[in-house]
């Protein structure tokens, strides 16, 4: 039997020209750009700070899950994400909310403008017990469903300089 | 039946503008960088430095003209707590070997952030 084909996209850009960008292969990097692009470290134009005072954001991220292909099945349903025991990193934390509609990512950086607009809950408090909840459906046909997930980093003073751990997504569903 | 996919993230970079804090006396200093980088000649991205007389205490490249709006945000923010006399920005068109004259300053008031009235540039203020 082939399973579905299930994935994040990436979407970047203003709202009504947003571009959606496959997560399938690709790990999803905080930058201080609107883009999906992972940057090499070292050489990144576009890294975070660890700020003197305060705090610096990243932009967001806008993800929304892809069913490229139903495979065999009838239906996908009961998507939840969760992060599954990480713990980040000191004066690291990701903000995580749901949105029905997409929206032009929010710019990040020193001022509150550019931070993800409440309500918003802290991503690695989410667990397998406790999950995100993107939509119950059932999703019958191979298209983006569900909400749109939205993350952004936040980097404290207390942050060390370098790369960031990497930490797994988790993303749940029911297939029939 | 129950499935799990997994997305990766995190890895992200981050670096330090530690102007402020670390060099609290740092002064004017009108000498200007020689450009650099030269491996990125040729490419549309700009080098900003501040600099004082210890040396370059803050540089980053950026790709294009609206991000340094951007930057001097961060500076802005950075500098708060420390500040004492003018700071000079200088940036460079990397490729074309332009200095661009971009340069703001900031008065003897050390409690205040960087104005952007004294921003000033051949693009016009800020």
């Amino acid at each position: 039997m082939a399973l579905a084909t299930v994935y994040f996209q990436e979407f970047n850009g203003e709202a009504g020209v947003e571009v959606p960008t496959s997560k399938q292969a690709s790990p999803l990097q905080f930058t201080a750009i609107d883009s999906p692009d992972v940057e090499e470290v070292e050489t990144a134009a576009h890294a975070l700070v660890s700020p003197n005072a305060g705090v610096f954001r990243s932009y967001e991220k806008w993800l929304r899950v892809c069913v490229e292909s139903l495979g065999d099945s009838t239906s996908i349903s009961n998507l939840e994400v969760f992060v599954n025991g990480d713990t980040p990193n000191d004066g690291i934390s990701v903000w995580v909310k749901t949105a029905e509609v997409y929206a032009t990512p929010k710019v990040g950086g020193y001022a509150s403008a550019g931070a993800m607009t409440a309500p918003k809950t802290n991503l690695f408090a989410t667990s397998s017990d406790d999950p995100i909840s993107l939509g119950a459906g059932p999703f019958e046909a191979a298209e983006d469903v569900g909400l749109y997930l939205v993350v952004q980093m936040e980097v404290l003073p207390s942050a060390g300089i370098g790369l960031t751990s990497s930490y797994s997504l988790v993303l749940r569903y029911d297939e029939e | 039946m129950r499935l799990e996919w997994h997305l990766t993230f995190g890895e992200s970079e981050i670096f330090s503008v530690t102007i402020g804090e670390n060099y609290p006396d740092f002064h004017y200093v009108s000498s200007r960088l020689p450009l650099q980088a030269a491996t990125l000649i040729d490419l549309d991205i700009f080098h900003l430095s501040a600099e004082t007389d210890d040396g370059i205490l803050y540089t980053t490249l950026f790709p294009e003209l609206t991000a340094l709006h951007k930057v001097i945000r961060r500076i802005e923010q950075d500098f708060s707590s420390g500040i004492t006399h003018i700071i000079p920005i200088v940036v460079y068109r990397l490729g074309k070997k332009k200095k661009l004259n971009y340069c703001f300053g900031y008065p003897d008031e050390p409690t205040k952030t960087l104005d952007r009235r004294f921003f000033r540039s051949e693009y016009g203020d800020d």
